[in-house]
């Protein structure tokens, strides 16, 4: 996988994020005008879906101008892109380890369909003001939410989770809100801060969310909802998958009825293998857990047979350390490399 | 009517300090009890929250506590510490209401009944307000707050009647509170859509309300504000009614509010007499009719409480709104009993 370096602005950063990629850029466009397509009202909703980036995220906004500028895409041609990213399905893992002496060990598996399309690379971005931050993203659009670390340590990935309640296109997107939360915030306690000042528009997520010092959360996004879901007192983990699990959100998910089955038995095997077990909070055991599959269960899909996902990477990130390994493919077949 | 009905006009700050200079004793008697409620730190740097997001996303709002507090003397935290009382589960208890909207022949139909414990602690005013902008509204409101959730209709006949539910979600003591939204909802906008708009802005902090809005063109909806959320649930298509009692009815929310089963268990009744009547008697949609609903108690059931001998609630007061006539009338105790009584 790619790993881009990028600094300066964020409209220069996006320029030249888009003029790297250009190709890349446009392929994804041609993804998004074929949803589009079936989803007529999504070209009307891109003036309303710009207003609330520009109003609420400025910084996000300019970088959004500049990959325009870079790729050579229309302003409303990558807007549409970030529309069309807003409902990208995922059923991806994700955890921490929180107790660690050595600082917080963070994991995650990016699950796909069996044969997708999207191309990836690693950003490492350092904007004029002194923000940086490293993070997957696909090409042709900014995303935190698959996983995300910045300078401080503060590290978030994002599980797909989907939201039963209403939304409107005046707030601004979840996904944009998360790249800026983890652009400007040093903590978890200020990242939720950060998060909750509006409500927000988007397919509904879970994310785990830690900072150096190994506090850790999981942000429940129900669109517009950010709700917060904390260890339990005696735990030193935390962990997603893809449905709620506060009470107030049992049943405001998305899921398919399969889709549930899996998330849930990723996460019964995780409070099996990290609460039952008790299984070493290692960088070793991390990447075990993130690799397993078969008989016994495991987090690396597919898990089973029945199983129609993939996983498309896996990453280790050590938040006090500032490091990121990633493995680019199934991380039972592919060894963690280090890329930061 | 028993009821002090208070002419204010001009700049915020001048309303708040004419409504703190005539009702003073009240405010300071709701402070003291306000008071009696602090109980440890977290209160303390609630206000302080309060104050930095009321100041910061509702400068005239805020102007207008200001006024408040030079009119009655209190300090601007004991006033902001009176609407934190709004936030806090013991005020849930208090309320219990009933809202409908109805679109008639004469054009649209509000109806409240506000109902509370049987010995509320709570004094009210209707306070009949002009802005020096233009914008004005009258509103019943609890003496010791700036409240515009029990009913309002603003100069525009965009009506409000709130109904007290609870929610079961999170919330952030940094997120500006849906009272103060509500009030500013009503200062600056004219119709539902636009309403609805305005208050989705921001995720609130508050109690958890369902809160009938209506317009003077008859547009009507219910405000399902199970805070820090807001969702509309809208009239199905042909429908010329709306209402709203204490349990959330969107499907997303059913399991969303912090009602005690005997609460609950009335708030049902009250729902399911409006669907008998509204929908399978289809009453006709009058204003003598909206009377007669807002009145009825008894074995046939009704929405004036109590409705029977084991309902603890009781009417404390029921009000009328014609929002394209602008006309606001008041049965200032319960309806079966006083007359309403037109207010404005």
């Amino acid at each position: 996988m790619d790993l881009l370096k990028l600094k300066g602005t964020p409209r220069q950063v996006g320029r030249d994020f888009g003029e790297a990629y250009r190709d890349g850029f446009r392929f994804l466009n041609e993804l998004a005008h074929t949803v589009a397509s079936e989803r007529p009202h999504w070209l009307g909703e891109l003036p309303v879906l710009a207003e609330a980036l520009r109003t609420y995220l400025p910084r996000f906004w300019d970088e959004l101008v500049g990959m325009s500028e870079g790729s050579g895409l229309s302003l409303d041609d990558q807007l549409l892109n970030h529309r069309y990213g807003l409902q990208a399905e995922a059923g991806c893992t994700n955890v921490a380890f929180l107790d660690v002496p050595s600082g917080p060990i963070f994991g995650k598996n990016l699950d796909l369909q069996p044969n997708p399309v999207w191309p990836f690379i690693i950003r490492w971005v350092k904007y004029e003001n002194g923000d940086e931050i490293v993070h997957t993203t696909w090409v042709g659009d900014i995303m935190a939410r698959e996983t995300c670390m910045n300078m401080h340590g503060l590290t978030v990935g994002g599980s797909s989770v989907g939201s039963v309640f209403q939304q409107s296109l005046d707030h601004p997107s979840i996904d944009a809100s998360i790249y800026s939360m983890i652009c400007s915030c040093r903590s978890t306690p200020e990242a939720i801060r950060f998060i909750q000042r509006h409500a927000h528009f988007g397919k509904g997520y879970n994310f785990v969310l830690v900072d150096a010092q190994g506090e850790g959360v999981v942000l429940e996004c129900a669109c517009p909802l950010v709700q917060v879901r904390r260890r339990e007192p005696g735990e030193d983990a935390i962990f997603c998958t893809n449905i709620y699990k506060l009470p107030a959100l049992l049943r405001a998910d998305r899921r398919t009825p399969e889709g549930r089955r899996y998330s849930e038995l990723r996460y019964d095997y995780l409070t099996r293998k990290l609460f039952e077990e008790r299984m070493p909070r290692t960088v070793e055991q991390m990447q075990a857990l993130l690799s397993a599959h078969g008989a016994d269960g495991g987090l690396c899909r597919p898990i089973n047979e029945g199983d129609y996902s993939r996983t498309r990477f896996s990453i280790v990130a050590l938040p006090a350390e500032r490091q990121l390994w990633l493995a680019d493919g199934r991380p039972c077949d592919v060894p963690f490399e280090r890329y930061i | 009517m028993k009821m002090p009905l208070l002419k204010l006009q001009g700049t915020p700050r001048e309303v708040g300090r004419q409504y703190g200079e005539a009702c003073r004793e009240g405010f300071r008697a709701w402070s003291e009890s306000s008071g009696r409620m602090v109980r440890d730190e977290r209160w303390e740097r609630d206000v302080a929250a309060l104050r930095a997001s009321i100041s910061q996303l509702y400068p005239r709002f805020w102007d207008e506590l200001v006024g408040v507090a030079e009119g009655t003397g209190l300090s601007i935290e004991q006033v902001v510490a009176n609407h934190r009382r709004t936030l806090s589960a013991a005020y849930l208890a208090e309320g219990c209401c009933t809202n409908i909207a109805l679109n008639g022949p004469d054009g649209p139909v509000f109806g409240k009944n506000l109902d509370l414990s049987p010995n509320p602690e709570m004094q009210y005013v209707i306070r009949d307000v002009t802005y020096e902008n233009g914008q004005g509204m009258i509103h019943s409101c609890v003496v010791g707050e700036v409240t515009s959730r029990d009913t309002c209709m603003n100069v525009h006949g965009l009506t409000l009647g709130g109904s007290s539910v609870g929610s079961v979600f999170q919330q952030s003591i940094h997120n500006p509170p849906i009272e103060v939204a509500l009030y500013e909802m009503l200062c600056t906008c004219a119709e539902v859509e636009e309403a609805i708009r305005f208050l989705q802005r921001y995720p609130y902090v508050g109690k958890g309300y369902n809160l009938v809005l209506a317009d003077a063109k008859g547009a009507a909806v219910v405000l399902e504000a199970a805070s820090p959320l807001i969702q509309v649930r809208r009239r199905a298509e042909g429908e010329d009614a709306i209402f709203c009692t204490n349990t959330y009815k969107l499907p997303a929310l059913l399991e969303a509010d912090l009602r005690p089963p005997h609460g609950k268990m009335y708030s049902e009744k009250r729902w399911n007499y409006l669907q008998r009547k509204v929908w399978r008697e289809r009453v006709p949609r009058t204003v003598e009719q909206m009377k007669a609903l807002l009145s009825a108690y008894g074995p046939d059931g009704g929405l004036c409480r109590p409705i029977d001998p084991d309902d603890e609630s009781k009417t404390r007061m029921s009000i009328v709104t014609l929002p394209a006539k602008r006309e606001f009338w008041v049965a200032d105790g319960v309806p079966a009993f006083y007359p309403y009584e037109r207010v404005k």
